[in-house]
């Protein structure tokens, strides 16, 4: 091909004998983009956001459904609960003011044990009678669906609000965030079908390891839903701490760190807890740190680094990685064969920081679904 | 249909004698609990307990 005679003014049909609908046809389509680029893009986006928002309009709705037949199917609610599980859902929590965060952590710790307290309540009040492990797993899978009604109206509420005031860069944000968001939610409403069976979740492998150190010893409530056990190991003396199990909850372990501390004085903590893996990580392995191995909202790990630091222990921290969906979904065999592994290396982390006759507490963090002790 | 929608995920439990420290898998039944004495082993008479409950994916 010869590009030596190559006419820019007639590649663009700007010549002497330029055709004029040449000229439109060029032209047109730069004066659509410059005044209405932006509504183009805007149509596109929210069209790919339109289709997300409704699969999690679909997962709202399916995950509530199996809520409430779960409930009129497997156990006796005293009336229809549709109307209370409803009103259930709308309900919301006003953090509190943060212009002076002194002293803000008492006051989260309060609303967060208040709105558990009255949830269960309420949950309670559906039923004549209903035994703890059941009211527990209602309690969880009603968080399960009041999430993803959140993220159905936050999500809804943010697409609206773009196209009512045909504002490109508003969606920006949420075309960033919906993929995060699909994910989160994709794992939520997988969660149910685990959490309905009391099956174990990939969150239970910190209360798995210390479970089992647990067996056989005399257990005692050391603080709400959360138990401690006494044990030994090579001349040091361990104090074992996790949820309550079979129950699906976390406990509370910083209440009970803070409660066991001063009675027994340990010389070193460990926690054990599922981490999210990064993305490239493998599923299922293990890592070892420093610090307060524990996730939430912030107040059960600002008291367990409160105390700590007030007596001079050391915490060191095993975290087994894993997705969002594998920590929240039924336990995979990787993750439920590094339990093994993961106490050895408690045995050696033990050895090499402690000496005979000091103390050592191990903490297992997560949900405890499915998993005694 | 995506290939994740395929997805079906059968859970197990894993049994395994206190004594003779043999170990079994089956099926996953409802009221499986991790750490909990399930019976007596076929085997030698030994505690029965479950070990492990996990998932296993199948595409």
């Amino acid at each position: 091909m010869d590009i030596t005679n190559f006419d820019l003014d007639e590649f663009f049909g700007m010549g002497d004998d330029s055709n004029p609908l040449m000229m439109l046809i060029w032209i047109l389509p730069i004066i659509i983009f410059v005044f209405y680029g932006q509504r183009i893009q805007l149509l596109i986006s929210s069209n790919e956001i339109k289709k997300d928002i409704g699969k999690l309009e679909e997962f709202k709705n399916e995950t509530r459904q199996k809520l409430i037949d779960y409930i009129k199917n497997n156990l006796k609610p005293k009336d229809d609960p549709i109307k209370k599980i409803d009103s259930f859902l709308d309900y919301f929590t006003i953090m509190p003011i943060d212009l002076d965060p002194n002293g803000i952590i008492p006051k989260i710790n309060h609303l967060v044990h208040s709105r558990e307290d009255f949830t269960r309540l309420q949950v309670k009040s559906l039923f004549d009678e209903i035994s703890s492990f059941e009211l527990i797993k209602i309690h969880n899978l009603l968080e399960i669906v009041t999430s993803l009604q959140l993220y159905y109206k936050i999500t809804r509420h943010l697409y609206l609000t773009a196209k009512k005031q045909k504002n490109f860069p508003l969606i920006l944000p949420l075309q960033m965030m919906i993929p995060f968001i699909m994910e989160e939610a994709t794992a939520l409403k997988d969660a149910i079908e685990s959490m309905k069976n009391g099956q174990p979740m990939g969150d239970g492998i910190g209360p798995m390891v210390v479970g089992q150190m647990m067996i056989n010893k005399p257990k005692e409530k050391a603080a709400f839903e959360t138990v401690w056990a006494k044990s030994e190991f090579d001349g040091r003396q361990l104090l074992l701490v996790k949820a309550e199990g079979p129950n699906a909850t976390v406990g509370r372990p910083g209440e009970a760190i803070e409660n066991i501390i001063p009675k027994q004085k340990p010389d070193l903590i460990i926690m054990i807890d599922a981490a999210l893996k990064l993305e490239g990580e493998d599923s299922a392995t293990i890592a070892k740190g420093f610090g307060a191995a524990i996730g939430g909202i912030g107040t059960e790990k600002f008291k367990i680094e409160e105390v700590a630091t007030k007596n001079e222990i050391p915490i060191l921290a095993i975290v087994i990685k894993q997705t969002i969906k594998e920590a929240i979904t039924l336990m995979s065999e990787d993750i439920a064969k590094q339990a093994k592994i993961v106490r050895e290396q408690i045995h050696d982390m033990i050895q090499e920081n402690t000496k005979p006759g000091q103390t050592v507490m191990v903490v297992g963090v997560g949900n405890t679904l499915g998993v005694s002790q | 249909m995506k290939s994740t929608d395929r997805k079906i995920t059968k859970s197990y439990s894993c049994l395994e004698c206190q004594a003779c420290k043999n170990m079994t898998k089956r099926k996953f039944e409802s009221g499986d609990v991790v750490f909990e004495n399930i019976g007596k082993c076929s085997e030698c008479d030994g505690n029965l307990m479950i070990t492990m409950i996990f998932g296993e994916t199948i595409e």
